[in-house]
C-alpha cells in the first residue's frame, strides 16, 4: 500500500450553497440551511424544521443542462450537480488507459420519488417509469451514465455512514491497484419516508439542533450531495492536488440497530483504525469533524469516544450538521468536502447552537470561527444505524512538480 | 488471487440448507414465482429473539449461522453483504403505513428494519463482532461487490477470514409492480422448463448466502474463488469477449484450463442471446451449464450460482438438472460463471478446485 491517494477535486450541494463557493461563504458567514420545509409535502412540516434546498427538481435539472426533470429522482438530480461540480474541478482528462470508476452512496435511493408515486404502482401504470428509479443503484448508474463513467460502478447502503464507506472504499481500490481514479461520495434528497421514520425514533429536534449541547433534544434532517475525485499519485497529472486520504477506519459498535453504546467503543474503533492506517498518533489530528447529530444518544456516544481516544484535551472540534443538517448517505460526502476546505484554508468551522457543555463529558466543541489555524490532518466522522462507524483522514500534501 | 471458501450457508427456493445437497431431489414451481425454502426457525433462533424480525432477517442470520459452523470460524474478521433491493418487505411495511395513515400513527421498528446493512450489522451484534462491516447496494452486481472488497480485505494483509454474504427478498407487491414493466414472463411456466421457453421475461426469485472467504485453506474448504469482476456498461458479443479475454489474463488462466460455464440464463428471449452466442463460439466445447431455472431472476442470483460453482467442484460433479447440454465430465479444475442484468451489470467469477 505504497501509493498515495489524492483528493483533486470536490463538488457540493446542500441547503448551504448549490457549490463549493457558496458553500464556504455560507459557512464563513454563520449561515445554516435548516428552516421550515417548503418543498417537501409532509403534514410534519409545521413543527420539524430542516435543511431543505429551496429548488424545485426541474430547477435541479436545468443546472445539470436537462430540459426537465422527468423521469428522474431528486437524489439523481443532487447527485449530479455536485459529481459534476468535483470532476470539473480535478480536470479530469478522459484517458481510456486509466480504470476510472464511481462509488456512490444513498440511503433511500429513489424513496423521494416512490412514496408519491406508490400507489399507482399498485393500482394503475401511470408512472411505471419511477418503478425503476427506486432501487440504490439506480441514481448511481444515472450519474455514471452523466459522467461517462462505465466500467467499475458500485453503490454502498451502510446508512448514514454510507459516503464515507465510499471513500474508503474508492481509496482503497486505487491502492490496491484495481481503480487509478475514483468519483466517490453520495447523495440523498428529503423524503417523508425518513423524515417520519426518525420521528417515529423520537430523535428529530423541533427547534435548531443543537450538538454537543447538554440540551440538545434530537437533529434535524437535511438533503444533498458531496463528491470527491480521488486519483492515485502514479496517474495525477494535477499539481496541485488539494489534499490526500491518509487514513480510514470502520468499526462495527455491535450493540444495537439504532442506539450507539453507551462507551461509544466503535466510534473509538474507527478513529483508532483510521489514525493508525494512516501511520499518526492521536497528537497529529488537529481538527475533528464531528458526526455530532444532536441526538443526545450520539453526542454522549462519540463524545465519550473522544475522550477515552485523545485524553481530556483532545484538537478542537465541531459539529457542521446544524450548517447542512443531517443528510443521511450524503452527509459523510458533504462533510468530507468541508474537511478539506477547512484543510485548504486553514479554517476552524463553528459548532453552531451550542451553549452549554454536557455533564457527562470534560471537553467541548469550538464554538467560533477560527482562522489561519495552522492544520496538516482533519479527522472526520460518520456513524450509521447497525453500528456502523466510519473515521476518515485527510492531509495536506505538497505541490507536485 | 488465492481466496478459499471455507464454508457456506445458503437458504434458497431449494432445501440447499441440507447438509450434503445437491440437487438429488429438485423444487418445481409452476407461478413463476420462486419463494425460499425456510428451514426450521427454531432451529436456530429462539422465538423471543425472532420475534420482531421480518422473514428475510430471520433467513438472513440463519444463513450466516450455517456458514459460521460450516466454516468453523467463530469470530469472522470482516461481515460484508450485498443486496440490489434490501429489505423489501420492512420497506414497504413502513411506506404503505405511512400513505395509508396519513403520517400518524408509525412504528419505528419497519423502519429500522428496512435499511440495507440490517442483516450485515444484526450478524455483528450476534457475534459482539467490532470488526470491518460493509454493505453493497448495486442491482445485479451488489453481490459482487461485496466479494471483491472481501478478496481485498484478505489480500491487504487485515483479515484471515471474512464472511461475505448477499440477499434478495420477493414479496407479492413487488412481484406485482415488477410485473408491469415486463420483468416476468406472461404465461406461467414451470421452473424446470425455464431454458426451454422461448417468449419475454422471467421468473421471480430470491434467496440468502453468507460465504465465508479465507486466506488458509482448510479442513472444511470446498473451493478456491481464484477471480471476480464486475462490468457496467452495454455490451454486445465482442466487447464481452475481450472483456473475458481481459478477466482471464488478470487472473492467470487459459481458456483452456475452463472445464464448465455456468451461464446466468433466466429464460428471457432477448437477453439469453448473448449467453447462446457465448456458448456457441467463445466457450465451444465446455461443459455448459445454467442455475436461474433453481433459484429464479433477482439482483443477487450468484449467491446462488457460487454455490452450484463451489459444489461441482468439491463434489467433482456436474448435476444433470443444471447441464444445458449432455456432458459426462471427468475431472473438474475450473468453473467461469458469467452473469448479466439486463445487459449492464455483467459480473465474471473463475471457481477452482481445492
Amino acid at each position: 500500500m505504497a501509493k498515495r491517494v489524492l483528493v483533486t477535486g470536490i463538488g457540493v450541494v446542500s441547503a448551504i450553497g448549490l457549490n463549493v463557493r457558496e458553500t464556504l461563504e455560507s459557512i464563513l458567514s454563520g449561515k445554516s440551511g435548516v428552516s421550515a420545509l417548503t418543498l417537501l409535502k409532509t403534514k410534519l412540516k409545521n413543527f420539524l424544521p430542516a435543511a431543505e434546498i429551496k429548488h424545485s427538481n426541474d430547477e435541479l435539472a436545468a443546472m445539470s443542462g436537462f430540459q426537465s426533470c422527468e423521469g428522474m429522482t431528486r437524489t439523481t438530480l443532487l447527485g449530479m450537480i455536485a459529481a459534476r461540480e468535483a470532476v470539473n474541478h480535478a480536470n479530469l482528462r478522459n484517458d481510456p488507459s486509466l480504470n476510472t470508476g464511481l462509488i456512490s452512496a444513498t440511503t433511500v435511493g429513489g424513496m423521494c420519488k416512490t412514496e408519491l408515486v406508490y400507489r399507482d404502482f399498485l393500482t394503475n401504470s401511470l408512472q411505471n417509469q419511477y418503478i425503476s428509479t427506486h432501487d440504490c443503484g439506480e441514481s448511481t448508474e444515472r450519474i455514471a451514465d452523466y459522467l461517462g463513467v462505465s466500467g467499475f460502478v458500485t453503490t454502498i447502503n451502510t446508512a448514514c455512514s454510507s459516503s464515507a464507506n465510499a471513500i474508503m472504499f474508492g481509496t482503497r481500490l486505487i491502492k490496491s491497484g484495481i481503480l487509478d481514479r475514483a468519483i466517490v461520495g453520495g447523495t440523498d434528497a428529503l423524503s417523508k419516508f425518513t423524515l417520519n421514520g426518525f420521528h417515529t425514533l423520537m430523535i428529530l429536534d423541533t427547534q435548531l439542533s443543537r450538538p454537543f449541547d447538554d440540551q440538545r433534544a434530537g437533529l434535524n434532517l437535511g438533503e444533498g450531495a458531496g463528491y470527491l475525485v480521488l486519483e492515485s499519485e502514479a496517474v495525477c497529472s494535477n499539481p496541485h492536488p488539494l489534499c490526500e486520504v491518509k487514513g480510514f477506519g470502520n468499526a462495527s459498535d455491535a450493540y444495537h440497530q439504532t442506539a450507539s453504546s453507551e462507551n461509544g467503543i466503535g466510534a473509538h474503533m474507527a478513529m483508532k483504525n483510521a489514525i493508525d492506517a494512516a501511520g499518526l498518533t492521536i497528537d497529529d489530528i488537529d481538527y475533528i469533524n464531528l458526526h455530532g447529530t444532536g441526538t443526545p444518544n450520539n453526542d454522549l456516544s462519540e463524545g465519550r469516544a473522544l475522550e477515552s481516544l485523545f485524553g481530556g484535551n483532545p484538537p478542537k472540534f465541531s459539529s457542521t450538521k446544524p450548517f447542512t443538517g443531517h443528510t443521511l448517505g450524503a452527509s459523510g460526502g458533504i462533510e468530507a468536502v468541508l474537511s478539506i476546505l477547512a484543510l485548504q484554508h486553514q479554517l476552524i468551522f463553528p459548532n453552531l447552537n451550542f451553549k452549554t457543555p454536557m455533564k457527562e463529558l470534560k471537553i467541548v466543541p469550538e464554538t467560533n470561527l477560527i482562522r489561519n489555524y495552522e492544520m496538516r490532518n482533519i479527522l472526520s466522522n460518520s456513524f450509521g444505524f447497525g453500528g456502523n462507524n466510519s473515521a476518515l483522514i485527510f492531509s495536506s500534501v505538497n505541490d507536485f512538480f | 488471487m488465492e481466496i478459499y471458501i471455507r464454508g457456506i450457508g445458503l437458504v434458497s427456493p431449494q432445501p440447499t440448507t441440507k447438509k450434503d445437497y445437491f440437487f438429488e431431489e429438485v423444487r418445481e414451481y409452476s407461478d413463476n414465482k420462486l419463494y425460499a425454502v425456510e428451514p426450521e426457525i427454531e432451529m436456530y433462533l429462539d422465538p423471543a429473539s425472532s420475534r420482531r424480525m421480518s422473514r428475510i432477517l430471520k433467513l438472513g442470520v440463519i444463513a450466516s449461522k450455517i456458514c459460521l459452523v460450516d466454516s468453523g470460524v467463530s469470530m469472522p474478521d470482516g461481515i460484508i453483504t450485498g443486496t440490489g433491493f434490501g429489505m423489501v418487505k420492512d420497506t414497504e411495511k413502513f411506506l404503505l403505513a405511512l400513505l395509508e395513515s396519513d403520517e400518524k400513527f408509525l412504528t419505528p421498528t419497519p423502519f429500522i428494519q428496512s435499511t440495507h446493512n440490517t442483516i450485515g450489522a444484526y450478524v455483528s451484534q450476534m457475534l459482539k463482532c467490532h470488526n470491518y462491516n460493509f454493505t453493497y447496494a448495486h442491482r445485479g452486481t451488489s453481490f459482487e461487490t461485496a466479494l471483491i472488497d472481501g478478496c481485498m480485505l484478505i489480500e491487504e494483509g487485515n483479515a484471515r477470514n471474512v464472511m461475505v454474504g448477499g440477499y434478495e427478498e420477493n414479496t407479492e407487491n413487488q412481484i406485482r409492480i415488477f410485473d408491469k414493466i415486463g420483468r416476468w414472463k406472461k404465461e406461467k411456466i414451470s421452473n424446470l422448463e425455464l431454458f426451454q421457453s422461448d417468449s419475454p421475461g422471467t421468473i421471480a426469485g430470491e434467496g440468502v448466502g453468507f460465504y465465508m472467504l479465507s486466506r488458509h485453506k482448510g479442513e472444511t474448504s470446498c473451493a478456491r474463488l481464484t477471480g471476480v469482476q464486475t462490468v457496467y456498461q452495454n455490451l454486445n458479443q465482442e466487447d464481452l469477449v475481450r472483456a473475458i479475454e481481459r478477466f482471464l489474463v488478470r487472473n492467470n488462466m487459459e481458456k483452456n484450463s475452463i472445464d464448465v460455464v455456468l451461464y446466468g440464463l433466466n429464460g428471457d428471449s432477448e437477453g439469453d442471446k448473448i449467453y447462446h452466442d457465448l456458448k456457441k463460439d467463445f466457450f465451444q466445447g465446455k461443459i455448459h451449464t445454467g442455475y436461474k431455472h433453481l433459484c429464479g431472476e433477482s439482483y443477487s442470483s450468484t449467491i446462488f450460482a457460487l454455490w452450484v460453482a463451489a459444489k461441482m467442484l468439491k463434489t467433482q460433479k456436474v448435476p444433470s438438472v443444471i447441464q444445458l447440454e449432455p456432458a459426462s465430465p471427468q475431472s473438474l479444475n475450473h468453473v467461469l460463471i458469467y452473469n448479466h442484468w439486463q445487459d449492464r451489470n455483467h459480473s465474471l467469477y473463475l471457481v477452482s478446485r481445492c
